[in-house]
């Protein structure tokens, strides 16, 4: 408990007789406890402060009048709340909506009872990660028996799956002095897919050998349709692939050879962990967030290209999709960024073991697949894990979502720290595109194709 | 790129204007009631201000001294030879008013300034008025049948013990 709240107390302590005690009570779900408000202890004061000027002054009116303030002391006392009976109803206007949706949220309850509600308040259980943008999901009301009502509200969907937290009620008896607090269960949920963009970027991959054709330049000659090089004729090959204009003019035979275009086996690394998971500021967007905005990008466009596409993740629960390139994969690709719990904020304090994913990553992964990971590189941790993937011979590509910010001091030096990885990454022949997060992730890509290092 | 902007609304836990007008009204009607003496109307009248400025700043402090202030000027009014029936309505709007500027404070503290909570303090505020209505008719019929020559003392002798009785109720 903090300084704050300590003096906040100890303040409330010095009106006892005054202070309707707070609601403080926890209850679990489907579950319900009774407390006392203790609004009426006050009214006493009232009274005996009535009857000693009634008597001081011999006035009867004022005799008459502590009469009314015990009353009320009694009424505080005597009322008890009604047994509780409510149906409520969820109703949610999508249960699949895209990021950025607004998804309208009603409730309607019922009071079952036989008797009338004189005091209801409702908290709708939104969920953990939901925004509520318009209305509110609370509503104070009296109910007759049989009467329902309705709260509409409308929360921003974001990605993932939401489910709704348990519903509380508090019931009151007409003094207020006691009231019931439940807890209703109510299991809605909805989940947020984001779609796979449509494919406009142009991913780098590094240069790459292997026997299928793909559109991955190799650093090969062969079949292919851009030039590559000529070289002597050799007997076998086609006609159509020699050099008329170089033949003619040396009386050599010379054969043209195109560079080989090949398919590439991808895994998408993510770099999930919760300590990762930071973020520059508010209303700048978690890099977690950012790290599959980006990995749904690269994804689409890699496998309309033909390329084999795994995703993997840096997370305490086991995140692996082996790669392929089939429709049925992509649509297994979204679901996977979208909902596996590998990508729901999780405990902070989890150890996640970087090296050990790496290490399974490796022996899941044929031994030419390359790697693109999406981190913000915030630690050293999967700095060294990535040069050991590429040493290993998987050819990794960095994209990393920067995060700092340089308000402080202490932000600007994991600034400094993080850029350092970088040019050391960079340095070692690893592609880093350090995405700034008011930029478009096609720019920061584009950098990397432009073969600028800084 | 998809940026989702969100706008979070704040939770603004200040109560209703329902709460205030539902506080502001009785408390006028409790000062109207201390009317035939001054001094006390002055006091009653600062004291609705003090009411309404601790509504609105949802302070349950202010509320109390508030209607405690209200409170004493009906007493002092009362003790200076106010009929008997503006006593009492002045005692009766007081204790509405306090209960609805408390009530109101915890509601808005529970639910939100956003959230429909008109119904739910109307209903409370109706049940208070009628209750003080009720005991303050009951009251006065009662008193108008009984004072006749019985010493001031005895009665409130009466009224301390039915104090006591209505605790020990509550065990």
């Amino acid at each position: 408990m903090s300084g704050e709240q300590m003096a906040f107390h100890e303040m409330g302590a010095e009106f006892p007789e005054f202070d309707e005690t707070p609601t403080e009570l926890v209850v679990g779900p489907g579950d319900a406890a009774d407390h006392q408000t203790k609004r009426w202890f006050g009214v006493s004061a009232f009274a005996l402060l009535a009857l000693a000027v009634g008597v001081f002054t011999a006035q009867g009116g004022l005799l008459l009048a502590s009469a009314l303030g015990m009353a009320f002391s009694g009424y505080g006392r005597l009322t008890s709340p009604p047994p509780v009976n409510l149906a409520i109803e969820r109703t949610i206007s999508d249960a699949r909506p895209n990021p950025a949706d607004e998804v309208t949220v009603s409730l309607t309850v019922t009071n079952d009872g036989d008797r009338p509600l004189p005091d209801l308040r409702l908290v709708d259980g939104v969920p953990d990660r939901a925004a509520v943008t318009g209305g509110s999901p609370r509503i104070a009301t009296a109910l007759r028996s049989g009467e329902s009502t309705t709260i509409q509200y409308t929360i921003a969907a974001t990605r993932g799956v939401h489910e709704f937290e348990p519903l509380t009620a508090i019931v009151r008896d007409v003094s207020g002095a006691t009231e019931r607090i439940a807890s209703v269960e109510q299991g809605d949920a909805f989940a947020c897919e984001p779609d796979l963009p449509s494919p406009t970027l142009d991913v780098p991959l590094r240069p790459q050998t292997t026997q299928y054709t793909g559109r991955t330049p190799a650093d090969a000659g062969g079949d292919g349709v851009e030039f590559y090089a000529t070289r002597e004729y050799r007997m076998g090959d086609p006609m159509s692939r020699i050099d008329w204009n170089q033949t003619a003019k040396t009386g050599d035979m010379r054969t043209v050879e195109h560079r080989v275009e090949r398919s590439v086996t991808v895994a998408l690394l993510i770099d999930a962990r919760p300590s990762a998971d930071v973020s520059p500021g508010a209303g700048a967007g978690s890099t977690l967030e950012r790290n599959l905005e980006a990995a749904r990008e690269v994804a689409a466009s890699l496998l309309a290209e033909g390329h084999a596409v795994g995703l993997a993740a840096f997370s305490e629960h086991d995140c692996w999709l082996p790669p392929a390139a089939s429709d049925n994969h992509r649509i297994e690709l979204r679901e996977t960024l979208a909902t596996h719990p590998a990508f729901s904020p999780g405990d902070e304090d989890a150890d996640v073991s970087v090296f050990s994913v790496a290490q399974r990553l490796r022996q899941r992964l044929p031994s030419d697949a390359q790697v693109i990971l999406f981190s913000p590189l915030v630690d050293d941790f999967v700095f060294r894990t990535t040069v050991r993937l590429d040493a290993h011979g998987h050819r990794t590509t960095v994209v990393s979502p920067d995060p700092t910010a340089a308000d402080t001091s202490g932000h600007r030096l994991a600034s400094v720290e993080r850029r350092m990885r970088i040019t050391r990454l960079r340095r070692r022949g690893l592609p880093v595109a350090d995405w700034a997060f008011d930029e478009s992730l096609a720019h920061a890509m584009a950098r990397i194709r432009g073969g600028r290092s800084v | 790129m998809v940026a989702v902007n969100v706008d979070y609304e704040t939770f603004d836990d200040s109560p209703s204007p329902t709460g205030l007008v539902l506080t502001v009204v009785p408390a006028a009607v409790a000062a109207l009631a201390s009317a035939s003496f001054l001094p006390a109307v002055a006091v009653a009248l600062l004291a609705v201000l003090v009411l309404t400025v601790g509504v609105r700043n949802a302070s349950r402090s202010l509320v109390t001294l508030g209607a405690v202030v209200l409170f004493g000027a009906v007493l002092v009014a009362g003790a200076s030879d106010a009929p008997l029936p503006f006593v009492l309505v002045g005692a009766g709007a007081t204790v509405v008013a306090w209960d609805a500027g408390t009530n109101a404070i915890t509601v808005g503290r529970q639910l939100g300034a956003v959230a429909e909570t008109r119904r739910l303090q109307l209903v409370h505020s109706l049940a208070t008025t009628g209750v003080a209505a009720v005991v303050g008719t009951v009251g006065y019929g009662a008193f108008r049948l009984a004072t006749g020559g019985q010493p001031t003392a005895g009665v409130a002798l009466l009224l301390l013990a039915v104090l006591l009785f209505s605790y020990l109720l509550d065990g």
